[in-house]
């Protein structure tokens, strides 16, 4: 592109020169001709350039004829333009400033939703690449996540399955560095062999992980590093390879790294290591995830084969699951096996809410960026007024409207050029601060030619929505009108009906912003001011994962106990208990329970909300039991075996007697679960917010030695003694009942905060935006009033002589706007109303569908609407009425 | 020294289809000798300005209807010689029939009734 331009200029530089040579051999002819006929040298050749004329006017008309004038005429233009900037550089700074901030937000957040939901796997042919996910089949409600496999199931599919070239299958754990990195842990992604091979991915440096190196156990303590690990923890170091790496209680060798921009296949983070499977006791210490059968921890993934169908596979896999079901009726009595198509990290179907919640801020800020461009639209109408004469003056002399069109444009498009490159540089900031919130970090949302491409389209939609319009409009009028210079006459209707299109989306936008604004405010205060069902002060939260070796019950119940008596006779302490989790502390399960003597629906979940409990728990927590009692020590039973026993007690929650046992009581009643015998339920505890702020679930609560196949346990104790000495003596005492790993210790209140934070920065940063919109509004609505009553001023002031009321003259222009208000008010509040509706029908209850913070927002938006209109409107009640006599 | 006589200005539109007439005759002039030629051809009714043959010989030129190049005149003064392509000639017979229509057509007008 650069050498053609280059050779179209040295190409019309040459012809230039080849004319003017052309020129003067003319004239030396014509002289030659002349000296013939009898003049002296000199004579000739004056009379022979006279006779030609002016050589520079034909130059010029010569250098016209040829049509390479529009790189030319567009280069003037934006030189002028700039000069004209210059001229006004807050007007420009400011334009520059709001396009920025509206491109780059824009950019940012489509870029994010890119990353998450459109972009394919970086793999070779990605859309050949599915995930299997086991689920349950009296529960088909519930969508099970692609984590959800158990392993040794893995290995009887790797045989049977058909049309698959290939299935491999990971489980991620967050594992402990040491060494240098000692204290850090990363997301890792344990694999079976062939996992690199299935994806058809090649290493940026070494090697990936072999077929062979699965086996056996503890024999290849190989690992491959992605290129984010590779960059923050060894700066690129060129002899990465063959480095050592210590992970969990192992050394590995690093073979090699991952390319830029694999961040493995699991939605849920960012992979930064992966490891073979074999390698777990020593990585994690959790082998028991691959040995046991009803350990479901696994994701499986498969390459189709090339002419291989999900349905051929969706058939071997239905097979395969009913011989599962009939070989070990109690671990896989009930599964399902599907198949399904993971060419992207994040489907619709596993998140559906992630992908609304994003395109609704997208949304908004999209607006925004709309209001924000409309009030520019605005300001260019006004400077393209002031330009008129000197348009006039262009027509006259011989200008067409396409070139009165373009030089129009040129302002626009310099102003949207730089706002484009700021855009980039805000967008570039913005992904940087995504990609530190915790729940992102899967997310790279690099800058690349992709979203270059977007921000470009942005851009260019932005130019054409507010330089066009002025532009057109400007070509379009007659000279003279434009020569005489306006004022006197009503402005031209085409001009203000954009003015006041324009307002009308303003205010409309506004109201959708401020509505969504005060409604996420509003919800966020119900669920800080909300009781939570348990006394939060003064209670620590420790979560204790033990290192490996351990197996789970044995010698667990002693160390728990031990860990229990220690800490009770800890200073200040009055509760402690221990149990599966904690209130608002992530990472709950649900358990498949049925209730004898319930009637379920077809397709109703049987999985609901549960925790292991030990004795005391409610009491630490200051629940309210209101019906039985808490467990006891003698509801453990004994702890002979690794195998889970079937338990006697359980507690529910009120809203799960609600649920099953309506206007009775619960004591006594009886379910099962495990597919083993019943239990008693022996109490009742009032609802608390132990799972989300938002809502309450039904709960059921089983006694502590259940685990579920998770070795992680949470100590809870209420310390009045000072939190932060609280903290370290609870450490000391988990951390010397060796071998427990670090514990990570919460205070509840750190917990309550830590729930918050997301509805807390949404509502702030939807209250900016609301408040943004509010006042780009009111700045479009005192310009449109007080262009009018610079308009109308002699005909105001001539009214004012005859003896108007300063009332009068508010009701001539506010008048006007006040229609517009309302329209624009009506069409934002049906707008904020469907948007409301949808977010409802996603985020289900947690999200209120009150009146009253939309007449909040239209009480704001009329208040500020009026005192922007009212200020101009006062000034115009001001006119001196002698002076627009006099001008008239 | 012969004065000139003033001339009739060429009508718009005519100055290319007479530059490819006097090229048309197969030879290669340049820009001084084409004016010269038409001049001399009409009797010296018709002037040719400077300004209008040059652009006309560029439109020419950018049309593929003649060729140019430089070469020496017989006073060996640097020149650009003109020639017309057979595509320029094609485009000469179109020009000159549509011209005898249109002159034709003015003809009968202007006869006396």
């Amino acid at each position: 592109m650069a050498n053609y331009a280059r050779w179209m200029f040295w190409r019309r530089w040459r012809a230039n020169a080849d004319f003017a040579e052309e020129i003067a051999s003319h004239v030396q002819l014509e002289a030659d001709q002349l000296q013939r006929e009898g003049m002296s040298a000199a004579d000739a050749r004056h009379v022979a350039r006279r006779t030609f004329g002016n050589v520079g006017a034909w130059k010029e008309r010569f250098h016209e004829s040829r049509r390479v004038l529009l790189i030319d005429n567009i280069g003037r233009d934006l030189v002028h333009a700039w000069r004209g900037l210059r001229r006004s550089p807050s007007f420009a700074i400011v334009v520059v400033f709001t396009l920025a901030i509206g491109i780059g937000a824009n950019a940012a957040i489509i870029s994010v939703i890119d990353t998450a939901f459109l972009r394919k796997l970086p793999v070779p042919a990605p859309e050949r690449i599915f995930a299997i996910f086991s689920g349950d089949v009296h529960n088909r409600a519930r969508s099970p996540s692609i984590g959800w496999n158990s392993f040794p199931d893995y290995v009887d599919l790797r045989a049977r399955v058909e049309g698959a070239d290939g299935l491999a299958a990971y489980s991620m754990e967050m594992l402990p560095l040491g060494d240098t990195l000692a204290g850090t842990s990363v997301w890792s992604a344990l694999v079976s062999g062939n996992y690199f091979d299935v994806l058809g991915v090649r290493p940026a440096r070494g090697r990936f992980i072999r077929p062979d190196e699965e086996a056996p156990r503890g024999a290849h303590s190989v690992v491959v590093i992605s290129d984010a690990f590779w960059k923050s923890r060894f700066a690129r170091d060129e002899h990465i390879v063959g480095r050592q790496l210590a992970i969990g209680t192992g050394r590995f060798t690093i073979v090699g790294v991952a390319p830029p921009g694999f961040t493995g296949t699991h939605p849920e983070g960012r992979t930064d290591l992966w490891l073979p499977y074999t390698m777990s006791a020593e990585a994690s210490g959790k082998d028991y995830v691959f040995d046991n059968r009803d350990a479901r921890f696994t994701a499986i993934i498969g390459r189709l084969a090339p002419a291989a169908s999900l349905l051929q596979v969706q058939g071997s896999l239905d097979r395969a699951a009913h011989d599962l079901r009939t070989t070990y009726p109690d671990l896989d009595g009930a599964l399902t096996l599907r198949a399904a198509k993971h060419e992207r990290l994040v489907t619709f179907e596993q998140a559906p809410e992630a992908l609304v919640s994003f395109t609704l801020v997208w949304a908004m800020i999209a607006l925004l960026h709309l209001v924000a461009c409309s009030n520019i639209a605005s300001l260019m109408l006004a400077r393209a007024a002031a330009r008129r004469q000197e348009v006039g003056i262009r027509i006259c002399l011989g200008a067409s409207r396409g070139r009165i069109a373009l030089q129009s444009l040129a302002e626009p498009a310099l102003l949207a050029f730089f706002g484009a490159v700021g855009g980039v540089m805000i967008a570039r900031w913005i992904t940087l601060l995504i990609t530190r919130m915790q729940f992102m970090s899967a997310m790279d949302p690099g800058l690349d030619v992709r979203v270059l491409g977007i921000v470009a389209l942005i851009t260019v939609a932005t130019v054409v929505e507010f330089g066009l319009a002025p532009a057109l409009g400007a070509s379009r009028r007659d000279p003279l009108t434009m020569l005489r210079g306006s004022s006197g006459a009503r402005v031209t209707g085409s001009r203000d009906r954009a003015g006041r299109l324009l307002v009308v989306a303003q205010v409309a936008v506004s109201l959708i912003l401020l509505a969504n604004a005060a409604m996420l405010l509003r919800t966020f205060e119900r669920q800080s001011r909300g009781t939570l069902g348990f006394d939060a002060p003064h209670l620590l939260v420790a979560s204790v994962t033990p290192r490996s070796g351990s197996s789970p019950t044995n010698d667990w119940a002693s160390r728990i106990r031990e860990i229990t008596t220690r800490a009770t006779s800890l200073p200040g302490v009055s509760h402690v208990a221990v149990s599966s989790g904690a209130p608002l502390l992530p990472g709950g399960f649900y358990q498949e329970v049925v209730v004898t003597g319930h009637q379920y629906a077809e397709g109703e979940p049987r999985a609901v909300s549960g925790q292991n409990i030990g004795p005391g728990y409610f009491a630490t927590l200051g629940a309210t039991l209101v019906r039985g009692r808490e467990f006891t020590e003698t509801d453990r039973v004994n702890e002979a075996g690794v195998t889970f026993h079937g338990f006697d007690a359980v507690v529910v929650n009120e809203a799960m007697a609600r649920r099953f046992w309506p206007g009775e009581d619960a004591l006594g009643k009886q379910l099962s679960y495990r597919h083993q015998g019943a239990a008693t339920v022996v109490g009742v505890v009032r609802d608390m917010h132990d799972v989300t702020l938002s809502t309450i679930v039904s709960r059921v609560y089983f006694p502590l030695l259940e685990l579920p196949a998770t070795p992680r346990f949470v100590v809870i104790v209420r310390s009045t003694a000072d939190p932060a000495a609280s903290r370290l003596m609870l450490r000391s005492t988990i951390v010397s009942s060796s071998p427990m790993s670090e514990p990570s210790i919460q205070t509840m209140a750190e917990l309550l905060d830590g729930a918050l934070s997301l509805s807390r920065i949404g509502s702030i940063g939807l209250a900016i935006c609301g408040g943004i919109a509010l006042l780009l509004t009111a700045i479009g609505l005192y310009g449109l009033v007080a262009s009018w009553g610079a308009e109308r001023r002699n005909e105001i002031g001539i009214r004012l002589a005859l003896g108007a009321q300063p009332w009068q003259v508010h009701r001539l222009l506010m008048g006007g706007v006040g229609r517009l208000i309302l329209v624009g008010a009506a069409i934002g509040l049906g707008g904020a109303v469907a948007m409301i509706r949808v977010e409802k029908s996603w985020y289900g209850p947690s999200i209120a569908f009150e009146a009253w913070p939309l007449v909040v927002a239209v009480l704001v938006l009329s208040a500020a609407a009026a005192t922007a209109a009212y200020i101009p409107s006062r000034r115009a009640t001001r006119i001196d009425p002698a002076r627009s006599l006099r001008a008239e | 020294m012969a004065l000139k006589r003033p001339r009739d200005e060429i009508p718009p539109g005519t100055l290319d289809m007479l530059i490819l007439s006097t090229l048309a005759r197969g030879r290669e002039l340049h820009g001084f000798e084409i004016a010269e030629a038409i001049e001399r051809t009409s009797v010296d009714i018709l002037r040719v300005e400077e300004g209008s043959l040059y652009p006309a010989l560029q439109r020419l030129l950018l049309s593929g209807w003649v060729v140019g190049e430089w070469g020496r005149t017989a006073e060996n003064r640097r020149a650009r010689y003109y020639r017309i392509t057979p595509a320029g000639k094609r485009q000469f017979e179109s020009q000159v029939e549509s011209y005898r229509r249109v002159a034709g057509a003015i003809a009968l007008i202007l006869r006396p009734a």
